[in-house]
C-alpha cells in the first residue's frame, strides 16, 4: 500500500497541478475578454491634495454610491508620488499632471489615460518683479520654479516660444513655500507657480506676466490627466465607465454651483475658501463630450493622429527627452494606443 | 588583528558582495521583478555609463559627485574645527557644559528637514545653506562625542598624571588627549555618517545638481536606474569616506586597544 501511495503520488500531483493551470489559464482568458459585471472589492482613489473639483465626491460618498462599492481615498502631494503609487499598485485611479504621467508612460508604468478633465488656464502664472514687463525681459533674472512640474514644463515652454537664450535664464527648482521665502529675500526675480501661492506674491508687489493659457496658441497644453491602471481597467471595464461618469457629474456641480462646492472643500481640506474658489477658477473643465472631439483627444482611436493633446503630449515628451528627464529611447512611438478611447466612447457615446 | 585574518575578512567580503550582485543580476535577466522596481546591475552600469558620457540634466557624473563631496566635506571641516574644542571644553569644564549642554541636546535629534524653511529665510538658497544644514547635523554630534570623551578619562590616570606635576595644558596634551583620541575618532566616523545622510536634505534647497538632488529628481520621473546609481554612489562614496578615517585612525592612535 504505502508502495502504492508513493508511486501515485507524482501523477495526482501533476494532475493537481495541471488542473491549477488549467482553472488560471482559464480565469485569465475569462478576465482579459471579460465583459462581466464584475465588481471590485474596494476602488483605490489616488488625488492631489490641492483642492480639485472633482474630489467634492470624496466629501459625501458620491463615488461610493455609483460604483456599489468601498472606496479608499489615497493623497499624494506631487505627480512624482503618484507615480510611485500606481508603480506599487496601491491607487487604481488618479488625476494629476500630464508631464509625470508621461514620465510615467515612457517607463513603460501600465497605466492608461483617460481624457484630460482639467485644462490648466489661469491657475499656473509667471509672476515677476516690477520692472520687469514682459516675458522678454527675463533673460539675465532668477527664476523660482517648483522641480519637475507642470510649471517648469510651462516656463521653457514659454522661454522657447519667445526665443529667449535659455543659458542666461537660472532656473531655481525651488517648492512654493521656499519660492516665497526666496521671494521675500529678494534671491528671486521671478516665479512661474499655481494658486494660491501666487496671490501673495501679487500682493507683495508682483507681476503677472504670463498665465498657461496663452501659450495654447502655440499648441502648448498643460492639463491634468485622469488614468487608470491597465490591470485595473481590463478586469474592471464597468467600473471605469461608472468611475468616469462619476467624474463628470462631480465637475457638473461645480459647474452649477462653485461657491458652494469652493466653500465644502474649502472645509474638508483646511485651506481658505478664497483660496479655493480661485484655484478652481484657474481651470477649464471641458466635458468628457467636448474632450472627445476635434479640440482635444479626437473622437476616437482612428481620429486621434492630429488631435491637439496627442500633438502636445508627443511634444511633451519630446522636451522632456531633451531635458534628460526620461530616456530619448523610452518615448512611445504614439500615444494613441495608451488612451483607452473604448472606455472613453463607453462611458461618453457619442 | 593579524594579516592574516585580514586578507581572509577582505576575501570573505569580496565574495559576498558579488555573490549578492550576482543574485540580483540574475533576478532582473530572468524577470522575476519587474526592473521598474529593481533594475539590474547590468542596467545600472548602462546608465552610469550613459551619465559619464552624457552628464545627467547637463551636468557630468563626476560633478555631481565631487559637488556633493565638496559642499559634505566642507561642512564637515567647520564642524570638526568647531565642534571639537567645543565638546572639550564642555568636558573639562563642568559648569561651562551646563550651559551649553541644553541647547546641544535639544538640537541634536530635531530632523534637520523640518529647519529647511528656516534655512532659506535666514540663509537664501545659495551653497552657504546647503553646508549649514551638514554642518548643523554632523558638528552637534561631534560636541556631544567629544565632552562624553573627555568624560571618559580615567580619574587614576588624571590623578597620577597631576602626581606626576602636570597641569593645565600640559595635563590635557599628555593625559587627557593620548586617551581620549581614539574615543574621538569613532565620534569623528559616526558624524561623518550623520553628516552625509543629510546630504539628501541639504541638496533639496535649491540645487540643480549634486548626487542627492540626483536621486530625488530622478524619483520624480520614476527614473529608478537612475535612482540604484545614485544610492550605490553614495553607499560607496560614504565607505570610502569612512575607510579614510579609519586609516587616519590607525596613524594617528596606534596605542588604541592597548593600554
Amino acid at each position: 500500500m504505502p508502495n502504492d501511495l508513493r508511486h501515485f503520488k507524482p501523477t495526482r500531483r501533476q494532475a493537481f497541478a495541471l488542473g491549477v493551470g488549467a482553472a488560471i489559464t482559464a480565469l485569465s482568458v475569462r478576465t482579459a475578454r471579460s465583459q462581466t459585471r464584475k465588481t471590485p472589492d474596494v476602488v483605490r482613489i489616488g488625488y492631489l491634495t490641492a483642492p480639485r473639483a472633482w474630489v467634492i465626491g470624496k466629501t459625501d460618498g458620491s463615488f461610493e454610491k455609483a460604483l456599489g462599492t468601498k472606496v479608499e481615498w489615497v493623497p499624494f502631494a506631487a505627480g512624482g508620488p503618484g507615480l510611485t503609487l500606481l508603480a506599487a499598485k496601491q491607487i487604481d485611479f488618479a488625476v494629476f499632471g500630464d508631464t509625470p504621467i508621461i514620465a510615467g508612460l515612457a517607463r513603460k508604468l501600465p497605466i492608461q489615460i483617460l481624457g484630460s478633465p482639467e485644462i490648466v488656464a489661469t491657475s499656473e502664472r509667471l509672476i515677476a518683479k516690477p520692472g520687469i514687463a514682459s516675458v522678454k525681459d527675463l533673460e539675465g533674472k532668477r527664476i523660482a520654479v517648483a522641480p519637475s512640474s507642470t510649471m517648469a514644463f510651462a516656463l521653457e515652454a514659454a522661454i522657447r516660444i519667445n526665443k529667449l537664450d535659455g543659458s542666461k535664464i537660472k532656473r531655481l527648482p525651488l517648492d512654493q513655500p521656499a519660492t516665497i521665502a526666496a521671494w521675500k529675500r529678494g534671491d528671486i526675480d521671478a516665479t512661474y507657480i499655481n494658486g494660491p501661492f501666487w496671490a501673495d506674491l501679487l500682493s507683495d508687489g508682483g507681476k503677472q506676466i504670463l498665465v498657461s493659457e496663452q501659450l495654447q496658441s502655440d499648441g502648448v497644453y498643460v492639463w491634468n490627466s485622469a488614468v487608470v491602471r491597465s490591470e485595473f481597467a481590463e478586469n474592471y471595464p464597468d467600473a471605469v465607465v461608472t468611475w468616469l461618469q462619476t467624474v463628470q457629474s462631480q465637475v457638473n456641480r461645480y459647474k452649477a454651483d462653485p461657491e458652494g462646492v469652493s466653500r465644502a472643500l474649502a472645509t474638508n481640506f483646511g485651506a481658505p475658501f478664497e483660496a479655493v474658489r480661485d484655484t478652481l477658477a484657474g481651470l477649464r473643465y471641458p466635458s468628457f463630450e467636448e474632450q472627445l472631439g476635434p479640440k482635444y483627444w479626437g473622437s476616437d482611436a482612428a481620429n486621434a493622429k492630429n488631435a491637439p493633446l496627442i500633438k502636445a503630449l508627443t511634444d511633451a515628451a519630446q522636451f522632456l527627452a531633451d531635458a534628460g528627464d526620461i530616456k530619448r529611447d523610452d518615448v512611445p512611438p504614439s500615444f494613441v494606443p495608451l488612451v483607452n478611447y473604448d472606455l472613453l466612447r463607453r462611458a461618453f457615446p457619442a | 588583528m593579524t594579516s592574516v585574518t585580514f586578507t581572509r575578512r577582505t576575501a570573505l567580503s569580496v565574495t559576498s558582495v558579488i555573490v549578492v550582485t550576482l543574485i540580483w543580476e540574475l533576478v532582473g535577466r530572468a524577470h522575476w521583478v519587474d526592473p521598474l522596481f529593481l533594475p539590474p546591475p547590468s542596467e545600472i552600469l548602462d546608465t552610469a555609463l550613459d551619465l559619464a558620457r552624457n552628464g545627467y540634466q547637463q551636468t557630468p557624473l563626476w560633478m555631481e559627485i565631487a559637488l556633493s563631496l565638496a559642499r559634505a566635506l566642507s561642512a564637515f571641516a567647520v564642524a570638526i574645527l568647531v565642534g571639537v574644542p567645543l565638546g572639550i571644553a564642555m568636558g573639562m569644564a563642568p559648569n561651562f557644559g551646563a550651559l551649553i549642554d541644553p541647547f546641544v541636546q535639544f538640537l541634536r535629534p530635531l530632523p534637520k528637514l523640518a529647519l529647511i524653511p528656516l534655512v532659506i529665510l535666514w540663509f537664501g538658497i545659495g551653497e552657504v545653506s546647503k553646508v549649514l544644514l551638514i554642518f548643523v547635523s554632523a558638528s552637534l554630534s561631534i560636541v556631544v562625542g567629544a565632552a562624553a570623551a573627555v568624560g571618559n578619562v580615567r580619574r587614576q590616570q588624571l590623578r597620577a598624571g597631576q602626581a606626576l606635576g602636570a597641569h593645565g595644558f600640559a595635563l590635557f596634551r599628555h593625559v587627557i588627549l593620548p586617551h581620549m583620541l581614539p574615543e574621538l575618532f569613532v565620534t569623528i566616523r559616526l558624524s561623518l555618517g550623520i553628516g552625509w545622510t543629510t546630504l539628501i536634505a541639504a541638496e533639496m534647497i535649491a540645487s540643480d545638481a549634486g548626487l542627492g538632488w540626483m536621486v530625488v529628481n530622478a524619483g520624480a520621473y520614476l527614473r529608478t536606474d537612475i535612482v540604484m546609481l545614485g544610492i550605490v554612489l553614495l553607499g560607496a562614496t560614504g565607505y570610502a569616506l569612512d575607510l579614510v578615517l579609519v586609516g587616519l585612525q590607525r596613524w594617528a592612535t596606534p596605542w588604541a586597544g592597548r593600554s
